[in-house]
């Protein structure tokens, strides 16, 4: 157990270091929260509701996805491929660490840096600038359990789309479709429930909602009570349905290393 | 050889190599394709919802995304090389060029050409056409579709300026050179919708003192016959060739500005 | 008449430094002071200093990258920071970390493109080109792409790539760095090679003391600044006595050993480290008066490197 908390805080130290991509992250999340609130005023000039959805609403989402950003990883991990691939060599070399683990408590660290520091300055933003509601308290704890549980799905996926690796020469092309549709289809660039019904129900089959709209409805409140609880049972559904696809993968992966010779 | 035929002849041998590995770069293109359809989706997803943004309607818009996006696409692959320019500075390999008896400006925008970019350009390219032949109901004369060719060229240019004079900062500033590059997509992002729908503040800014309203939105306005911002009279509306070159004059004198004090304060 | 001159040249950099969160000083940092020196057509120059002695700073102003505070430089007669293109056309350079050779394409490619670049004329290029690839053994991996060459291959493509243009100077930063004792051999034949043959003036930095020896007939140091040295080589290595430097693996620990004409450096159990001065003793004495005294179970002699010479020119003269 404390080996695994040792590699989340070298993963947490690992990004601490990259101050100044930090600053010039936050200063795209504040240009583009601007942009996009901008859109939504236009969008909500004529109705006061669009999509469930009430104008200040629309904005706190805007800012709130534009927090989560960084903390799920939205446009992906390049090198995270090539560091799987190494990390299934070096299991093959009998160093008793399971990679899945040892990768995931490794993001957790790194998740955690990004809450901090990217995560926080967006989301206040768009509540001390467009006078946003904050959670109640028993919707603190819910947010909190659904941002840990946003943050393992987007991991999971990773993990296992990276295993791609594995099979495919340049595995680029799985992590950018991947990417493609995390963007559309998790409610990053327009919320879910601003889909026309049919894509929406599409959206609700995959992982993808679970990474922000969720964390998102459950912070303004949207979602509430037992359809909360639903919403983050549903959540961790997925976060254990995609630990187990990883890890069959990972091991038919590593036995086609072993076969290959590495 | 002058330096352009040689920047041609480098680009030539890059898009030779790329092509070589074809389904990497069949794979780079459709990535390409896809990721830029998203900026579609969003806005088709908007107007499944209401009918109308900032006056215009959704064929309106998607016409206008249409149009910023392929002066954007255009921009991207004849420059798209300038991203590379602070890292190059970093690592020191921004002095090689130096060292060489040609226009540092050709070396840089060579240095990195992708022709997978083109999946970009394709993509909107596309759906330009789709939406003027099917949507747009307006008299697509020969002068109507003038206008609009000579206006996503100019926007192409006017873009390439603007990114020219953020590339310079790099040269200024230590550091600078990560945030322009959220200058140029947020840029993408401003242009593909009307104007009008942005605090007046915003308007000015990109209208008159970084002109990339006129990218797309003064002479698709005109043609859509709309308000327009400022109370710009016609002829003005149509002027981004204008606009176009003196950007260009501008971020030119800029570059070998920035070139000289490189060269004077230190590296 | 000199080919690179240096005149009372200085160069300041204002610095900005942190001090605490917000704070922010600016600072003066001379990195070259009041540097003078001439070189003359044909010389094979080493140019030594430790990191931030000011060499890589003098390199850029005479390569017309950087501009001089105040002083006077001419290369080939010119002012390279006015000049830059004309004099670009009359050196070369290596840099042996940064990539002059475009990194997807095949070696073939970089060199055509640089025959271009520099207006070759074509049958002169062929006719270079054809001698480059068989001096420096070329032919096999000519239409192999840069990024897939090995160090070694790579360093010998750039070498020949900074010589399609005949320059009358080449300016090499590490050209041996990370080579095996083969390939630095052929490296040094071909600088040796056009430099007795062909009067290719050649400005060297290394960190390797057998491309000094075998390659410089003259040295310039600088630190801090400024000029500390400049003479001829042979000169230099008889005024200054080198250590060597020589391990011992004893079979059991023993007591610091005092023997003349070497100094005990350390004692650490088993392992004993001497220093010792080649001209007072031999390596050969040394090592039998440690064995009259204990057994030696392993040992290994090192020879002063260039920090070393550096290190011992600086401090003479400081």
């Amino acid at each position: 157990m404390r080996r695994y908390l040792e590699l989340s805080i070298r993963g947490y130290r690992r990004y601490s270091s990259y101050r100044s991509a930090v600053i010039a992250g936050l200063f795209t999340n504040l240009v583009f929260g601007a942009l996009r609130t901008a859109i939504m005023y236009a969008v909500f000039a004529h109705s006061r509701h669009v999509g469930g959805y009430s104008l200040n609403q629309a904005i706190m989402y805007v800012w709130l996805a534009q927090g989560l950003m960084t903390i799920v990883q939205m446009y992906g991990n390049p090198e995270f491929a090539m560091r799987v691939r190494t990390g299934a060599i070096a299991t093959e070399l009998t160093r008793p660490i399971d990679t899945q683990g040892a990768a995931y408590a490794t993001d957790l660290g790194r998740a955690t840096y990004h809450s901090i520091f990217r995560g926080v300055i967006p989301v206040a933003v768009g509540v001390l600038a467009f006078s946003l509601p904050l959670p109640s308290a028993a919707n603190w704890l819910e947010f909190a359990v659904s941002l840990w549980l946003a943050a393992t799905v987007s991991f999971m996926l990773l993990f296992a789309y990276s295993l791609s690796a594995f099979w495919l020469l340049d595995y680029r092309g799985v992590a950018l479709v991947a990417v493609i549709l995390m963007n559309l289809l998790s409610g990053f660039v327009i919320p879910v429930s601003f889909f026309p019904p049919w894509l929406r129900t599409v959206a609700m089959w995959t992982p993808f909602p679970s990474i922000i709209q969720t964390p998102v409805n459950i912070f303004t409140g949207d979602l509430v009570g037992a359809a909360a609880l639903r919403a983050l049972a549903a959540q961790a559904l997925w976060a254990l349905t995609l630990l187990l696809l990883g890890r069959a993968l990972f091991s038919l992966g590593r036995r086609r290393l072993v076969i290959q010779g590495g | 050889m002058s330096t352009i035929a040689i920047y041609a002849r480098l680009v030539r041998l890059q898009v030779r190599s790329q092509l070589q590995y074809t389904t990497n770069f069949l794979m780079s293109v459709l990535a390409t394709f896809l990721f830029t359809s998203l900026d579609l989706a969003t806005i088709l997803v908007i107007f499944s919802n209401i009918r109308t943004l900032g006056g215009w309607t959704a064929q309106q818009v998607l016409l206008l995304y249409g149009a910023a996006a392929s002066s954007y696409a255009l921009a991207d692959m004849l420059l798209g090389s300038l991203d590379r320019l602070p890292q190059l500075i970093r690592e020191g390999n921004f002095d090689s060029m130096l060292f060489r008896p040609r226009s540092p400006f050709f070396q840089l925008l060579a240095s990195d050409f992708m022709l997978s970019r083109g999946g970009r350009l394709a993509q909107s390219i596309i759906v330009v056409i789709v939406i003027c032949t099917v949507y747009i109901h307006i008299a697509w004369t020969a002068g109507a579709i003038l206008v609009l060719t000579v206006a996503v060229i100019s926007g192409a240019v006017i873009l390439g300026a603007v990114w020219v004079a953020g590339a310079c900062i790099s040269f200024w500033i230590e550091g600078a050179g990560e945030f322009v590059n959220t200058f140029s997509s947020g840029a993408l992002f401003v242009t593909q919708y009307p104007l009008n729908i942005y605090a007046q503040w915003l308007q000015a800014t990109v209208t008159f003192i970084i002109p990339i309203g006129f990218v797309i939105y003064m002479p698709t306005s005109y043609l859509l016959h709309k308000a327009p911002i400022f109370d710009m009279p016609s002829v003005l509306r149509l002027s981004s060739p204008l606009v176009a070159g003196a950007a260009t004059a501008a971020a030119a004198a800029l570059w070998r500005s920035s070139i000289r004090h490189y060269r004077s304060a230190g590296g | 008449m000199s080919i690179i001159e240096l005149k009372h040249v200085t160069r300041l950099f204002l610095v900005h430094e942190r001090k605490g969160v917000f704070r922010r000083e600016r600072r003066t940092v001379e990195a070259v002071r009041d540097i003078s020196f001439s070189i003359a057509p044909g010389e094979f120059v080493g140019y030594l200093g430790a990191n931030g002695a000011g060499k890589s700073t003098t390199i850029k102003m005479l390569t017309g990258i950087l501009a001089p505070s105040s002083g006077e430089i001419r290369v080939c007669g010119k002012d390279p920071f006015r000049s830059r293109r004309e004099i670009a056309y009359h050196f070369g350079a290596m840099f042996g970390q940064r990539m002059q050779l475009w990194w997807d394409l095949p070696l073939i490619d970089s060199f055509d493109q640089l025959h271009y670049i520099y207006r070759v004329p074509d049958d002169q290029y062929r006719a270079r080109l054809a001698e480059l690839v068989e001096i420096l053994d070329l032919s096999s991996f000519l239409k192999v792409a840069v990024r897939q060459l090995s160090l070694g291959q790579r360093i010998r493509g750039e070498l020949a790539a900074a010589m399609i243009h005949t320059p009358a100077i080449l300016f090499l930063d590490e050209p041996t760095i990370g080579l095996d004792l083969v390939a630095k051999e052929r490296v040094r034949e071909f600088l040796t090679q056009i430099n007795r043959r062909h009067g290719i003036t050649i400005m060297l930095t290394t960190h390797d003391m057998a491309d000094l020896e075998r390659m410089c007939s003259r040295l310039i140091v600088l630190a801090d600044g400024q000029t500390v040295s400049d003479g001829p080589l042979d000169e230099l290595f008889g005024a200054y006595k080198l250590e060597r430097t020589l391990t011992v693996d004893l079979s059991e620990p023993c007591e610091s050993m005092i023997i003349p004409g070497a100094r005990s450096v350390s004692v650490d159990g088993p392992r004993q480290v001497f220093r010792f001065v080649a001209q007072d003793l031999s390596s050969a004495d040394l090592i039998a008066q440690v064995a009259a005294r204990a057994k030696i179970i392993d040992l290994t002699l090192k020879e002063p490197d260039v920090e070393d010479l550096v290190r011992a020119i600086t401090k003479a003269e400081s």
